[in-house]
């Protein structure tokens, strides 16, 4: 493909262009757009990401073009943890976003201009297509420690600056400590004279603070109607607890008065690229991205409804080859073009993430540096 | 700091440790290390949980009582007119993860004749406890006091303070665990007059001769494979001593491919009664991946969901030493001559598994090899076989000391 036809359907199908269509689109169509464009990123990654290049030569992949999305490249998620993945320059990146690893490491993924705009454009029209576009008061259940420092630009932070323009007057529920003011948000509510109030924060945070912490000092809150929670982040820590999806919304609603309760699938490697929960409980893959569930041992995709390792696609990066991921989240494609909500395109559902298995090695430690420039 | 075992009435384990310190020598191989050593190898057999943990039926197989007295004839002898006592207080500093490897330092210790305190991991493994419980009940049996008394087992949170107690009271000091551990206990000093023994990270590889692997029927390839599937995935493929990469040695691009066809094919055979758990696939895929990404894989073109992966190279980058993390993932080589492989090894290089090479080719390889690299040359099967020379250290040069007596001048 010579470099204008490359750029021509780039420009036709990735970026910004992608936005456009949000939930509209039947899944079929969507898979002859989507292939369109991922087939495109391939090749712009291959030329751009040298790291990338010799990846896909390894794998003898990337020479022509996927005739399907499951016959894409992918890379595992976590390699972004070992090496610096980036197909713009140095100078070009505008933002590097980190997150958080349970062992010590991180993702590190690398943002120019135009992709974080893009992120956050897409991010905006699937709130739009949810919530609407009215600006409620905001409560956000983090502090806001990260907003002196945004250099430390994790998971975290991205998702509240990410999710805090939808809203106005926000109110930060906790200290640095993370304790909540209790104090001040019943006033917060109070002076909101019955406007209903858009509440987000991370599953766990929601959790510990609005049904754990609220119970414990017996505090019954009542968010007025029309209130919304809008949580992310995973529910790993909550199945700890056995807490399901369910009684979660059952909690909340019992202790907050919260009736509408959005759960959002998304990671620091395909930001904007979120999976929202409609009032029916599915998590929406918008148009501009899909899922693929692959059988975790054989790696083959798996038909709807039978769980397996999720992979994810989005036609939104163009800084760096994070356009098809293996995830090591495991989960479901429940259906497509079915949902009562009348957005078409699949629907997922997460189950939690694959299990670590013990290292049985004889020396205790493997030293695990970031490569690569 | 948490006593794991101790046959001393005090709660004092500092009080313990420093009587330990100042028992008096013994001979190396007394008749009471002997009886315990086999009394404990015994028990160790029998025990349910060596089935399930293939680590401890090695342990049990190693130390069982023809091949304790072996060793005793070949300590014997090869000190035969020499005098030989204990070193003393040996502290031994398990690793997280494969409590059972510092047993054979502390089994090999015992028959030293010396006292012992071993740090064991926090982590709470079947193998440990399977290990306390032997100890336990030999104490209860009453038989083995003298020798049961002379070991205290300790578990502590990383804690650079209690390591400097038993530090500065040791005479040796051994060290099983990764650079990362050895460098840090390094800063923990040790009594001026003490000997360390530190073993780190190592990487293993295998060497295999392509006319040998396209001579051998399909019965005796599958054999090949079934040893070298022992070697390879038997911990996970994580063992210092397990082979990470496959080097084949001669024969033209025909010849090789048609080897690694047959070989692989019986490899993935062999490697099916291993556990392959997704996890494992996503690490080794990653490594793989980042292999590839560095430049040191050009050819990864078995499916991505292969047991094992492999991944074909031209020279062993150090990164990879350093990053294979195991799993099922070997790297590939192919060299013309065996000679060849002294350009590719390195002091990261422990264990190098040898098929279909005479005794003369592999001597004539010693000479070209670069200072510290391979410390031995084993045959397909047993690369994890312990040896009382490991890592290139005679492990009894450490754990007992030699009284040189010259004799008086005629006057």
């Amino acid at each position: 493909m010579n470099t204008r036809e490359l750029d021509r359907r780039l420009a036709m199908t990735t970026g910004a262009a992608a936005l456009a269509c949000s939930f509209q689109d039947k899944q079929h169509e969507k898979h002859s757009r989507l292939l369109v464009g991922l087939n495109a990123l391939c090749q712009f990654h291959y030329e751009r990401c040298i790291e990338y290049r010799r990846i896909l030569d390894a794998i003898g992949a990337g020479r022509q073009d996927a005739p399907s999305l499951s016959d894409l490249p992918w890379l595992p998620v976590r390699l972004f943890k070992h090496l610096s993945l980036r197909s713009v320059s140095q100078s070009e990146v505008v933002r590097t976003l980190v997150s958080s690893g349970t062992s010590g490491e991180v993702s590190r993924i690398y943002l120019d201009a135009e992709t974080a705009r893009t992120q956050t454009r897409a991010l905006a029209a699937i709130v739009l297509d949810f919530v609407g576009g009215k600006r409620l008061p905001m409560v956000i259940v983090d502090d806001q420690s990260f907003l002196k420092d945004r250099s430390k630009f994790n998971a975290r932070a991205a998702g509240i600056l990410g999710f805090s323009s939808f809203g106005r007057d926000h109110f930060y529920l906790l200290d640095e400590q993370l304790r909540p003011r209790w104090g001040e948000l019943l006033s917060y509510i109070e002076q909101r004279s019955g406007t209903p109030i858009l509440v987000f924060g991370f599953t766990f945070l929601v959790w510990q603070t609005l049904v754990e912490d609220a119970r414990a000092k017996g505090l019954k809150l009542s968010f007025p109607p029309g209130s919304l929670l809008i949580h992310g982040g995973g529910w790993k820590r909550l199945e700890d607890r056995c807490v399901s999806p369910k009684v979660f919304k059952e909690a909340l609603m019992d202790q907050a008065g919260m009736t509408r309760v959005h759960n959002y699938y998304g990671m620091v490697e395909q930001v904007g690229a979120i999976y929202f929960e409609c009032e029916h409980g599915h998590l929406h893959a918008p148009g501009f991205a899909d899922v693929l569930v692959r059988n975790s041992r054989t790696l083959e995709p798996l038909p709807h409804g039978e769980p397996g390792l999720i992979q994810v696609m989005s036609l939104l990066p163009t800084s760096y080859p994070g356009h098809s991921l293996l995830t090591e989240d495991i989960g479901t494609v429940e259906g497509e073009d079915q949902c009562p909500c009348g957005r078409a395109g699949k629907v997922i559902a997460i189950h939690g993430r694959l299990a670590n298995v013990e290292l049985r090695g004889c020396s205790d430690t493997r030293n695990t540096t970031p490569m690569g420039a | 700091m948490e006593v794991l075992f101790s046959m001393h009435a005090t709660e004092d384990w500092q009080q313990t440790l420093a009587a330990l310190a100042l028992r008096p020598r013994s001979e190396p191989f007394s008749a009471d290390a002997l009886s315990f050593v086999e009394a404990f190898s015994g028990s160790l057999r029998e025990h349910q949980g060596s089935r399930a943990h293939p680590e401890l039926a090695a342990l049990a197989y190693w130390f069982r009582p023809a091949a304790v007295r072996q060793l005793r004839n070949v300590f014997l002898d090869r000190n035969h007119g020499r005098c030989i006592h204990s070193r003393g207080l040996v502290f031994h500093l398990a690793p997280s993860n494969v409590d059972v490897l510092f047993a054979y330092g502390w089994l090999l210790s015992i028959l030293s004749g010396n006292s012992n305190v071993a740090r064991l991991s926090q982590k709470v493994t079947q193998p440990r406890e399977v290990l306390l419980q032997i100890l336990e009940g030999m104490a209860s049996s009453g038989a083995y006091g003298r020798v049961l008394k002379d070991s205290l087992l300790v578990s502590y949170p990383h804690d650079d303070s209690l390591t400097a107690l038993c530090s500065r009271v040791c005479d040796a000091r051994l060290i099983w665990g990764g650079d990362a551990t050895v460098e840090h206990i390094r800063h923990v000093p040790l009594k001026p007059t003490a000997v360390e023994l530190a073993f780190s990270d190592r990487y293993s590889l295998a060497a295999l001769k392509t006319s040998a692997v396209l001579a051998l029927s399909a019965e005796q390839l599958n054999k090949l494979a079934e040893r070298l599937a022992n070697d390879i995935f038997l911990f996970n493929q994580q063992a210092c001593s397990s082979p990470r990469s496959i080097v084949w040695i001669g024969g033209d691009e025909d010849e090789i491919g048609s080897a690694r066809t047959n070989f692989w094919a019986a490899l993935e055979r062999a490697a099916t009664r291993f556990a392959n758990p997704p996890h494992a696939l996503i690490t080794r895929l990653t490594d793989a991946l980042l292999l590839a990404a560095n430049g040191g894989l050009r050819d990864i073109s078995c499916p991505l969901a292969s047991f094992p992966l492999r991944g074909f190279g031209s020279h062993i980058l150090v990164l990879e030493r350093r990053l294979h993390s195991g799993n099922g993932f070997l790297t590939e080589y192919a060299l013309d001559h065996l000679a060849q492989l002294a350009g590719h090894v390195c002091e990261h290089d422990q264990t190098l598994v040898a098929f279909g090479f005479t005794s003369e080719e592999l001597v004539a390889l010693m000479p070209l090899l670069p200072n510290r690299a391979v410390d031995r040359i084993v045959a397909p099967g047993e690369a994890l076989n312990f040896d009382f020379v490991w890592d290139g250290i005679d492990l009894f040069a450490v754990l007992t000391r030699e009284i040189r007596i010259h004799k008086p001048p005629q006057l």
